[in-house]
């Protein structure tokens, strides 16, 4: 055998050993013993509820809850008012600082603001009046100015604006100017009002191009048109906000405005002048309208008072549309004058709304009220007011002057705020801004929007803890059938540690599956609350573990609970 | 001489009968050497750990860390105990292994058991291989290779049936597999 030969049989060999090596089993066994695993009594229980009803199983370990959801939007909402003086001679925004609102949104949301802020006759006003902005986390995205009778004189402006917000914590302010940087301005009264809706239709328009118009009947604003198709038959909340800033063309006699849908003008006008031609002005509109589901064009219009060009810098037209079936409302408006040469509010006869809701609400109510040119108005204008069963809202109130005797003014008033169920009335009021000068409201528009408060079961379920050790918990989904129709389903644990949202279905989604862990005492009771509110008829199940863990370990029991929500 | 002829074919046949016999039994044999020199106790490449829920567990880790005994583990009857780190198996060596762990054996109040189920997962949460579990004959979580220097953590889920007794237990042993 040679060398070669040799070389082969090596190979033949190593060969023959790959297989052998590949297949060998060479390894180590270890033993892991569980000795005793036992049953053990529990620490923590699960004890019936006072609302809704609950079920208990064996051991105290699970359980099961029924409850039932009214029918409702999705809402929320944040609203500030107040009578504390502010001033500036700042000729650009300055924060209001009684117009500041936090918002936190669990999901994405259409988000509604409007801030109006004035001050009374005799308050420190520059004649050539004041703008005023809405600041969304750190950034101007809509303006309004107005300009009074004079120094001093009644002056109010009226800002709105709509936008979508991504879920989280969200700033939004409320802020002034003067319309000539160094001459002061104030506000003695302001509303800023944050409505959040995350499953609505709505539909919005600002723009800062101008449009001009010599005509003394409405002609669309260009700039100010939605089209759109609704899925459902609805309430549509409909506001238009046009405004011009000084040095912009404007009559003496100044601007009106109305809202027309699908080609026919619906509401009822407001009109506004300001102190002198081509000075500041701006005008609001509101109004509700019933709309069914299908295509619809709703448009701004505008048209100058008389005696030259009227100007819109900048309007916002805002268009929400909410579901007949999920909110209640009421909505007014004439053309019937009432006059009053009261110092102290006066009811408006024609703005009254009678109503009766069916479920605790969360409630928004806007008046309106305005004169054309030529019907009586004093020249130091009138204030309106909101009256909610009688209680007069001193924080609602506005006022404005016009440009001289019998001219354009109109006045902007809002509210928001939490209404029982049962039968209530809203008024607008109203009076002049000197006692025996007689003011006129020729136009108003008073509506109501009321959103049912989900139903509230505080408590459904008790956890007890039956050692003197603490325990952290939390809630956490596991499962869940039909949570399509649940508007807004929040279940709460209360601690010691206080409120905290741990689960949470908005618009049929779920936008939180677990939450915070909470401390449960030694010895110590916490609790389930749950908020409910459906779009409409069915039965939801959402089931979840109650987690309770041992504090500082990853050692926890899980607690199966199932919430049943007809 | 006749007769003698007779008794040499007798004995002849005897002894080739009994040659016969002797060749079939013969126990003809190589003796060939091996050696197996010297066979040392070396650290085990892989171990049993302590891991965040040890305590809760009771777990108690063997010399060498080759063996890990479980004397804490309980549950309420009808809710899930969950020790997510009751034990950890760590690599100790440069090169990878493949490892398994396996349901050997159980007793006790086993018809009170609802299910254990022990799982096993990597640094980042991710399970490795299969649920093993408890009470099912085989159920293991399969070769996983546990990679140099990795520590995995052993998760213990315990449901016991509502109807069970504070004075029910159960004792079950699993077995690790650490191939070369």
């Amino acid at each position: 055998m040679g060398k070669r030969g040799a070389n082969l049989l090596i190979a033949i060999i190593l060969l023959a050993v790959l297989p052998l090596k590949a297949n060998s089993s060479v390894y180590s066994l270890f033993c892991t013993q569980a000795s005793p695993v036992v049953a053990e009594t529990p620490k923590v229980v699960l004890r019936n509820g006072t609302v809704g009803t609950s079920i208990i199983y064996m051991n105290e370990t699970s359980a099961g809850v029924s409850l039932s959801a009214p029918t409702g939007l999705a809402y929320g909402y944040a609203f500030k008012s107040s009578n504390v003086r502010v001033s500036t001679n700042s000729g650009t925004p300055v924060d209001d600082s009684e117009a500041v609102v936090k918002i936190s949104l669990a999901v994405n949301s259409t988000v509604l603001v409007i801030y109006n802020a004035g001050n009374m006759h005799g308050s420190t006003e520059d004649y050539r009046g004041k703008g005023c902005a809405i600041n969304i986390d750190g950034v101007d995205v809509a303006f309004s100015w107005q300009s009074p009778y004079s120094s001093d004189y009644a002056n109010s402006v009226t800002v709105v604006y709509a936008t979508t917000l991504a879920a989280g914590e969200h700033l939004i302010k409320g802020r002034f100017f003067a319309n000539f940087a160094g001459a002061t301005v104030g506000i003695d009264t302001r509303q800023i009002v944050v409505f959040c809706f995350p499953n609505i239709q709505a539909y919005y328009v600002r723009s800062t191009v101008t449009s001009t118009t010599t005509s003394i009947t409405p002609v669309n604003d260009p700039q100010a048109t939605l089209a759109f198709t609704l899925d459902t038959d609805s309430i549509a909340l409909i506001i238009y906000n046009v405004g011009n800033m000084r040095g912009s063309a404007e009559p003496a006699r100044g601007k009106g405005v109305t809202v027309n849908i699908d080609g026919v003008d619906v509401a009822a006008r407001q009109w506004q002048s300001p102190y002198d031609r081509n000075h500041a002005n701006s005008v609001t509109l509101a109004c509700l309208y019933f709309l069914k589901a299908g295509f619809h064009t709703v448009r701004g219009r505008f048209f100058s008072n008389g005696a030259g060009s009227t100007t819109i810098n900048e309007r916002q037209l805002v268009l929400l549309n909410f579901p007949v079936n999920l909110v209640q409302y009421g909505f007014v408006q004439s053309a019937v004058s009432t006059t009053t040469a009261s110092q102290t509010p006066v009811n408006d006869p024609q703005a009254i709304l009678n109503f009766n809701l069916t479920r605790d609400s969360d409630v928004f109510a806007m008046y309106i009220g305005g004169n054309a040119h030529g019907a009586t108005e004093a020249l130091r204008g009138k204030g309106v007011q909101l009256s909610i069963d009688g209680s007069e809202e001193a924080n609602s109130m506005s006022w404005q002057s016009p440009y001289g005797d019998n001219f354009a003014d109109s006045v902007t008033s809002l509210w928001c705020g939490p209404i029982t169920a049962g039968s209530h009335t809203v008024r607008g009021l109203f009076f002049s801004n000197m006692a025996g000068f007689t003011v006129t409201i020729s136009n108003r528009q008073l509506l109501v929007l009321a959103f049912p408060k989900p139903a509230n079961y505080n408590h459904v379920l008790k956890i007890v803890n039956q050692a003197a050790d603490p325990w952290k918990i939390r809630l956490k989904t596991f499962g869940q059938s039909n949570i399509e129709r649940l508007s807004n389903c929040t279940v709460y644990l209360l601690s010691g540690d206080g409120l905290s949202s741990q689960i949470c279905i908005i618009g049929g989604v779920y936008s939180q599956q677990y939450g915070n862990w909470q401390i449960l005492t030694g010895l110590g009771t916490a609790y389930i609350i749950v908020d409910a509110l459906s779009k409409g008829s069915g039965t939801s199940r959402v089931h979840v573990y109650l987690e309770v863990l041992i504090p500082e370990t990853s050692t926890y029991n899980l607690m199966a609970v199932a919430f049943e929500i007809s | 001489m006749e007769e003698y002829k007779r008794k040499f074919i007798r004995t002849l046949i005897l002894l080739l009968t009994g040659l016969l016999i002797v060749t079939a039994s013969a126990s003809v044999y190589n003796i060939l050497y091996l050696q197996a020199a010297p066979i040392r106790v070396e650290a085990a490449k892989v171990r049993f750990v302590t891991a965040s829920d040890s305590g809760p567990a009771g777990a108690t880790i063997g010399t060498n860390g080759t063996f890990a005994s479980l004397s804490g583990l309980a549950g309420w009857p009808n809710a899930t105990r969950i020790y997510e780190a009751a034990l950890g198996i760590r690599s100790y060596d440069t090169a990878n292994h493949p490892i398994e762990l396996k349901f050997t054996s159980w007793s006790g109040s086993t018809d009170k058991i609802d299910y254990i189920y022990v799982k096993v997962f990597d640094e980042n949460g991710q399970q490795k291989g299969s649920t093993v579990n408890v009470g099912v004959e085989g159920s293991s979580t399969g070769q996983v290779v546990l990679p140099a220097g990795a520590t995995w953590r052993v998760q213990w889920e315990i449901k016991w049936k509502a109807g069970a007794l504070t004075t029910d237990f159960v004792s079950v042993i699993l077995q690790l597999l650490v191939s070369e």
